[in-house]
């Protein structure tokens, strides 16, 4: 019988994650097989494929700085705020320089995974094409199936006469022209959605169910998260950083009332931070009305929580994901306390391996973090080969910091939003240590 | 005291590279492929010394080592060669000169065998320390203390060139310092036709002993024989802290891949150490 340990490692999904998963696990020895069920790589980002969500105008929100891996910039003549297309050109690039296609199986997808007896994992894979599957055992597993794919839709009482449809399904503006729209959510998507809304359609009608921030994308003539970096990076209390947050905001865009938008309930970086002029922009020469929670839909009108009510043809849920690891016990990924039953969103209690990589929500540019963390977990792994008393003090380790999130001092909002909410730089900082702990030689 | 005792081998916290990027300027890189390119064998990137540029490569071993079947590439760093920044040359640091060598890399088919040839080796040194390359070839670097060896060496030879690089006067290509003392001095002379001033800054960082953290990939270090910068003893103490042992140039001087009559030994010992440790690589 050959032993578990000397089967390749199965990564799920090759989107952003996987590949940077793929990437640190080649380098630290593992062979390795990654499964898409999409038939090119890109995830999120390949615009366009069924589980794509970008949209035709999604740039990043984070400059390049944070978004590119570590080890392989964007190029400069990106601009600071690449465009989806860019960045799907810049995945591919990625997996051309380090040569990963070669491992990846496409159209394939894994519907179930057990842990075997004796170690490692049964994964039950769905060849799409042949439409067959068959059941096959590896090495460990890393979860990088994404958690921005699987709508959340709220459940609101009533019926519209008009198109009610989710931000998944939104690929460009023209569903918008003649008609008098309404964006529900104020994330990154639904500010996108109602500045498209404000140019494109009758009339825009924005509900949120609080007041925000809004961060510019420059701020003194730098992009913003530079200059947010700056202040972490200077390790002041976090009550000052969001002083000077606030006081830039106010001091660039401008409070969001003066642009008639609802007062703010928390401070900033207290919800995930949202970053657009644009919005202030067209909410300050009206194109954009302002709206509280919905209360519930009756014929042709929107009825909000304080009685007022509006025309409404299209409504756009811009309401988030839900976050689907469908294939796999939910034991393993559980969200107690709003946030996950895991060390650092990445290792899981209950098993020496098995891996999550990108299941955060930063405050910053994602890439960079996967890159971390798939080294982390590469390293983990590793050591458990290699340096078994290290690797043994890095599971009491795991099993000690469950569930202790790397907030840099912020209490988020209470929301389903920020289950996997991190303070990046807090974050890398516990990264860090995961990773110089877990010295494998 | 060992330089190397934080034994850290991957750099998580990068803030200055995160809130102050280096800017985006023109880069020249140059390539040679070779007629028939031996099969699974990694490109090679070169990177020139302190005043050089990519055409140092050009004149001789990049047509050789594509000859021998290597795919070839050579960038010239900012302020450097015909890339861009050479306005603004005075100001530029290593971090600058890794951005240059990693956007490089990004534009390259697969990871390549990292060359550097003197200021260029402490180039390659910070970028293998955040970059995976099969390997890296440091030729004659100033890594280490070897710094202020070279600095003595300055005040040895020609005391106001010491004395110069101290109030940021750029250290000139004298025929001493980039080749051996039986070299035509015609080389030099065609040399200096191309070469550029030092960057004021990235001098003083040439001075201070560094705290370079460990490699991700094996070295290569290279010495020569007649090395008036960088003498050989220095290199190989710093070698050894560096977990290797010296390849020893007999015959030439500072700049080897330049020397009219040893260029080619030079480069045969250097790419049969790189084939030799491409072949341990698991």
């Amino acid at each position: 019988m050959t032993s578990h340990l000397t089967r390749p490692v199965a990564i799920i999904g090759a989107g952003s994650s996987g590949l940077a998963a793929a990437r640190a696990f080649l380098r630290y020895g593992f062979s390795l097989r990654v499964f898409e069920r999409e038939d090119d790589i890109g995830g999120n980002w390949n615009f366009g494929k069924p589980h794509a969500r970008v949209y035709d105008t999604t740039h990043t929100i984070s400059s390049k700085p944070f978004t590119q891996y570590p080890d392989f910039p964007m190029p400069d003549d990106f601009p600071p705020y690449p465009h989806h297309t860019q960045i799907l050109a810049y995945l591919r690039r990625y997996c051309e320089h380090f040569g990963l296609s070669e491992y990846i199986r496409f159209r394939t997808e894994v519907v179930a995974c057990e842990p075997a007896d004796g170690g490692g994992w049964h994964l039950t894979i769905r060849d799409r094409d042949e439409d067959t599957t068959r059941t096959e055992l590896f090495r460990a597993v890393i979860v990088a199936n994404g958690h921005n794919w699987s709508p959340k839709i709220p459940d609101v009482p009533g019926s519209l006469d008009g198109e009610v449809i989710h931000s998944a399904d939104y690929r460009d503006a023209s569903i918008f022209e003649g008609k008098r729209v309404l964006i529900v959510g104020a994330g990154n998507t639904g500010c996108d959605l109602v500045v498209e809304a404000a140019r494109h359609a009758d009339a825009a009608f924005h509900s949120t169910r609080r007041g925000y921030w809004y961060a510019p994308k420059f701020v003194l003539g730098k992009p913003g998260d530079q200059i947010y970096d700056l202040l972490l990076s200077l390790r002041l209390p976090a009550p000052i950083v969001q002083t000077c947050l606030e006081t830039a905001v106010r001091l660039t865009v401008g409070h969001p009332t003066k642009a008639g938008l609802p007062e703010p309930d928390h401070r900033f970086l207290e919800t995930h931070p949202v970053t657009n002029d644009l919005l202030i922009y067209y909410a300050s020469h009206g194109r954009i009305q302002p709206c509280c929670n919905i209360a519930r839909f009756d014929g042709d009108r929107v009825v909000f929580d304080d009685g007022s009510s509006q025309e409404v043809d299209l409504v756009v849920f811009c309401t988030g994901y839900l976050i689907d690891i469908p294939f796999l016990d939910e034991r393993y990924f559980r969200i107690r306390q709003a946030r996950p039953e895991t060390y650092l969103n990445v290792f899981s209690p209950h098993s020496d391996d098995l891996f999550f990589i990108g299941f955060i929500q930063p405050d910053s540019g994602q890439f960079k973090l996967v890159h971390w963390q798939s080294v982390a977990a590469a390293r983990y792994l590793r050591a458990q080969l290699t340096a078994p008393a290290r690797a043994d003090t890095f599971r009491r380790r795991i099993q000690d910091e469950v569930g202790r999130r790397a907030d840099g001092g912020i209490e988020y909002a209470r929301s389903s939003r920020h289950f996997l909410e991190v303070q990046h730089m807090d974050y890398l900082r516990k990264l860090d240590e995961a990773i110089a702990d877990l010295k494998v030689y | 005291m060992p330089l190397f005792s934080d034994d850290r081998d991957e750099a998580v916290m990068r803030p200055l590279d995160w809130i102050f990027p280096s800017e985006a300027v023109d880069r020249e890189v140059l390539h040679v492929a070779p007629e028939e390119p031996a099969a699974d064998r990694p490109p090679l990137l070169f990177v020139h010394g302190a005043s050089m540029g990519a055409w140092c490569w050009k004149t001789h071993w990049m047509p050789a080592a594509a000859d021998l079947g290597w795919n070839c590439y050579a960038l010239s760093l900012r302020g450097h060669g015909n890339s861009g920044g050479q306005k603004r040359r005075h100001r530029w640091l290593f971090r600058d000169y890794v951005h240059d060598v990693l956007q490089t890399i990004a534009e390259l088919p697969s990871p390549p065998i990292l060359v550097g040839h003197s200021m260029g080796a402490a180039v390659v040194e910070r970028v293998v320390e955040r970059y995976h390359a099969p390997c890296a070839v440091l030729m004659a670097p100033p890594g280490d203390r070897i710094g202020l060896v070279t600095a003595g060496q300055l005040l040895r030879h020609h005391p106001t060139d010491f004395f110069g690089g101290l109030i940021g006067r750029s250290v000139p290509p004298r025929h001493k310092y980039l080749f051996a003392p039986h070299v035509d001095r015609r080389a030099t002379r065609s040399a200096r036709t191309r070469t550029r001033p030092l960057s004021a800054l990235n001098q003083y960082e040439l001075l201070l002993p560094d705290r370079t953290r460990n490699a991700l990939c094996p070295l290569i270090v290279v010495g020569m024989e007649h090395d008036t910068l960088i003498p050989f003893s220095a290199l190989d103490r710093y070698a050894r802290r560096r977990g290797t042992r010296p390849i020893f140039i007999p015959r030439a001087g500072h700049t080897p891949h330049l020397e009219p009559d040893h260029w080619k030994d030079a480069l045969q010992i250097t790419l049969s150490a790189v084939e030799a440790t491409l072949q341990k690589l698991p």
